[in-house]
């Protein structure tokens, strides 16, 4: 039987599909042997959820791990009608948050962007893999992520571990469950837009909160990012605001406030620690706390979120979709 | 620039991009501009030696081959003139000048790879001994140089044209940048094959086409050496190493495991190297010799020999072997033994004597150290008593009746020629040759701590590794045996399109999830390429 023929102007277009084969099996062993963080760890989907939420996401939240824990978009849309995400990941670095602020500008630009200063207090040589993998293997492939991976990885890690993760986590495959194909695909949310839900309560030790870390000066590294993005949200005409979630922690320092404040004040834009208002949140650490004061639980991120929503909501000027059905209807499915 | 890296498939990427986009006439400069930018990547500094070698080589053809032109027009212009022996007068003269160009071209490009490879274990050996036997103390001091990348594939490589073209056997190459690709030529520069100019030059300067069936059949190659390399080969040295250094705590079965199992990984470290460098050199369309036939089916250690490295031992024969056999003074020898009545052993002396010194120079061309001359000599006494054996050997099996053709047969002949060659390895491995001959006596000790239910824990291979080797390896296993058939990707490339899918698919999904490469591997750098 003779071979069935292509005529000549056909062969491109076969070595084309041939090399897309290729791709989609390379992107399908991706898929596959990358960490799943569907049952644990669910903070590793945070980036990748963003983009399918990206246009409902008209402010963003950008921190470390206290902005994933403390802010609760759901809580910040019923009570200040703000439809927002939260793009915080542990132990992001201002790095990874200015390069996660730039990405998001290139699928929605948002109305606002909330900065979180948390984890502007370590240094300019902070690298903490795993983290740093959670936050940026999510990412979808751009300019923004090979800048932000540059920028990120320590020194015995390779850009193209980053743009290839099969690379990275081949060696997966000894841990390999039948989980790892059952959500090689798996799209449906396990945040809620970026905030992970958690029910643990562990009170803080001390009765009264003070500051006994020895931080700032601000490092170059993260001074340099900060003030990139802001200039990157003036650039954009997108409001920003700096600020530091609610803690129990005597880990921060007033040198840094201070620091903090005199950069805000240099772009004219607002710096609030949010510390100063655990009276007025009705925070109390004996309940709202699931590790001793570092971070929110349930309880105490609806105190937060209520709060911040409602501050936002006075303070900015920030378009009302309360009544826009394409919004409701996506909140309503979000509760 | 490692041919495990995605530096080098961006590279390649690169280089087959512009080799197939720019005018024909311009792909042999392609070619060479790769070539040096790969080299480049080194040390900068090893291109003093690569162009020193390069352009003597290429000055020294060019004197030759005019001696040689010049002969021819004189002895036309004077032909009739010239009685015989005047004649002979002048081929004479004309040869030993010729001879003189020769020589001096192999003693500067061999005192090159001399020096750079045997100056530190020589001045090593001479302060050992001054210190031994003159109590003296005030060393030598060390040289301070890296072998550059390849030298010893160049070398010889330049030193079988300069040789070929001494005896007429090709026209030699009359640009110096057309020359200098051939020395540099990348995918062979790391590892071999040690290629002979005639063989190479048609494909290596012709111009090409772009054919995909080409890059494909390529593609597929690299794949492969790599599944050799990064499924088995770096997967079993984190083993054989662990086990080699700590020789004297493990029971003898670890080492015996440990040394069939260096076999192994060495074909597939040494092989695996190849068939990336064939891949590639095919994707360019360029043909490079193959080096490997599948070394593991051999019957003898000599069969072994025209199956593994089979450039380099061919290299051997044809400037070595064959040159010593038809020297004169050896030839003597050999009829003044057998007019002593020694007509047997005279007979041998032709093959023994230049076989010794191809073993002695194998063994040194492996590594300066003394293991491996002893290595070299242990291979040539080995392949002397096959010869001298053979015989007994004959009578053994005839008089139990036992056929030479049978698969036990065969199969004992296969095994035994492995599990020699395995243990000839022994000097390899072992930083010394004490250290080898007592990894040989570990191997039949201490059999009885061996406990089945430790084996993992004492290995310090985890046990999915250790079967994913043992996979690997029956798949490579039987790889070989449907090669004796012929090439098996002609056979895949026969099949439905969507078979050879899934073939590919199942290739690349091996390599890039059971490799041993990325972080938390170390994974080792091609052993040939140290040399």
């Amino acid at each position: 039987m003779n071979k069935m023929s292509f005529g000549k102007w056909a062969a491109p277009f076969i070595v084309i599909i041939k090399i897309l084969l290729i791709i989609f099996l390379v992107v399908t062993l991706n898929r596959v042997m990358m960490p799943k963080y569907i049952n644990e760890n669910k903070d590793g989907r945070i980036t990748r959820e963003y983009y399918p939420a990206a246009k409902y996401s008209d402010v963003i939240f950008v921190g470390s791990s206290t902005v994933f824990s403390g802010i609760d978009p759901r809580v910040v849309w019923n009570e200040g009608k703000i439809s927002s995400f939260v793009r915080g990941n542990a132990s992001q670095t201002m790095w990874i948050s200015y390069y996660m602020t730039e990405d998001a500008f290139r699928w929605h630009k948002p109305e606002m962007v909330c900065l979180d200063m948390t984890f502007i207090k370590y240094g300019d040589d902070f690298v903490e893999e795993p983290s740093t993998r959670k936050s940026i293997d999510g990412m979808r492939l751009s300019p923004s992520k090979i800048n932000c991976v540059n920028a990120s990885m320590g020194e015995d890690e390779k850009l193209m571990e980053y743009i290839v993760p099969l690379f990275r986590f081949h060696t997966r495959w000894k841990e390999f469950t039948w989980d790892d194909i059952r959500y090689a695909w798996y799209n449906k949310p396990v945040t809620v837009n970026g905030y992970i839900e958690d029910d643990e309560c562990s009170p803080a030790q001390e009765d009264e909160l003070t500051y006994t870390g020895s931080f700032g000066p601000i490092s170059p590294k993260n001074e340099q990012y900060l003030r990139k993005t802001i200039e990157l949200c003036k650039k954009n005409s997108v409001q920003i605001m700096l600020f530091k979630t609610p803690a129990f922690s005597s880990n921060w320092s007033d040198d840094l406030d201070g620091e903090i404040g005199k950069i805000a004040d240099e772009y004219d834009i607002t710096y609030i620690n949010f510390d100063k208002y655990n009276d007025a949140m009705g925070m109390d650490y004996k309940v709202d706390t699931p590790d001793g004061g570092s971070h929110l639980n349930n309880s105490g991120a609806a105190k937060f979120s209520s709060y911040f929503a409602k501050y936002l909501r006075e303070h900015y000027e920030l378009g009302d979709n309360s009544n826009n059905s394409r919004y409701i209807k996506y909140w309503n499915s979000r509760q | 620039m490692s041919f495990i890296s995605m530096d080098f498939a961006l590279f390649v990427t690169v280089a087959l991009i512009l080799y197939y986009a720019l005018p024909k006439k311009c792909q042999w400069v392609v070619l060479l501009v790769a070539s040096l930018t790969f080299y480049a990547q080194t040390d900068p500094k090893d291109f003093i030696y690569i162009i020193t070698t390069t352009v003597s080589t290429y000055i020294c053809a060019a004197l030759i081959e005019d001696r040689s032109k010049k002969q021819k027009l004189y002895l036309e212009e004077n032909k009739d003139t010239l009685s015989k022996e005047e004649k002979k007068q002048y081929k004479a003269k004309v040869k030993a000048v010729q001879k003189r160009f020769l020589i001096s071209c192999l003693v500067l490009n061999i005192g090159i790879l001399a020096y750079l490879k045997y100056a530190n274990i020589s001045i090593a050996y001479i302060n050992l001994f001054r210190l031994t036997y003159f109590n003296s103390t005030e060393f030598i001091p060390f040289i301070r140089v890296l072998l550059p990348l390849g030298i010893s594939f160049y070398t010889f490589q330049t030193m079988g044209y300069i040789i070929d073209i001494y005896y007429g056997k090709y026209e030699r190459e009359r640009n110096l940048f057309r020359f200098a690709l051939y020395v540099s030529f990348f995918p062979q520069i790391l590892q071999g094959p040690i290629s002979r100019f005639g063989n190479l030059a048609p494909s290596l300067y012709g111009e090409k086409s772009f054919d995909f069936n080409r890059i494909r059949s390529g593609f597929y190659r690299i794949v492969w050496g790599l599944f050799k390399k990064l499924v088995i080969a770096d997967r079993l040295a984190s083993f054989v190493s662990s086990v080699m250094s700590a020789k004297e705590s493990y029971p003898g079965l670890y080492i015996l495991l440990a040394v069939f199992f260096y076999s192994m990984q060495i074909f597939g470290d040494f092989s695996g190297g190849i068939d990336v460098a064939l891949g590639v050199s095919e994707m360019f369309g360029v043909t490079l010799p193959e080096n490997f036939e599948r070394p593991f089916f051999s019957k003898s250690i000599s069969e072994y020999w025209q199956r593994w490295h089979i450039t380099l031992g061919s290299w051997f024969k044809d400037y070595i072997f064959y040159p010593l056999s038809l020297n004169k003074s050896i030839i003597r020898f050999s009829k003044k033994v057998r007019q002593m009545g020694l007509e047997t052993f005279g007979k041998r002396i032709p093959i023994y004597i230049p076989m010794f010194f191809v073993w002695l120079l194998t063994g040194m061309w492996h590594g300066s150290q003394s293991r491996y001359v002893v290595w070299g000599l242990f291979n040539f006494v080995f392949i002397v008593l096959g010869t001298e054996l053979e015989p007994l050997s004959l009578k053994i099996t005839t008089r139990y009746s036992l056929k030479e053709s049978s698969f036990f047969m065969r199969a004992y002949r296969v095994i035994k020629t492995f599990a020699l060659m395995s243990f000839l390895r022994l000097f390899d491995i072992n930083a010394d040759t004490a250290g080898a001959f007592r990894a040989f006596r570990l191997c039949f000790t201490g059999w009885k701590s061996f406990d089945i239910t430790k084996v993992f824990e004492e290995l310090s291979l985890p046990a999915e590794d250790f079967y994913v080797a043992v996979i690997a390896v029956i798949l490579l296993f039987i790889f070989e045996l449907i090669q004796r058939k012929g090439s098996v990707r002609v056979r895949i490339f026969a099949l439905p399109v969507a078979v050879q899918w899934v073939i590919l698919s199942a290739l690349i999904t091996i390599v890039s999830v059971f490799g041993y490469y990325g972080p938390g591997y170390d994974a080792a750098s091609f052993i040939y390429g140290a040399f």
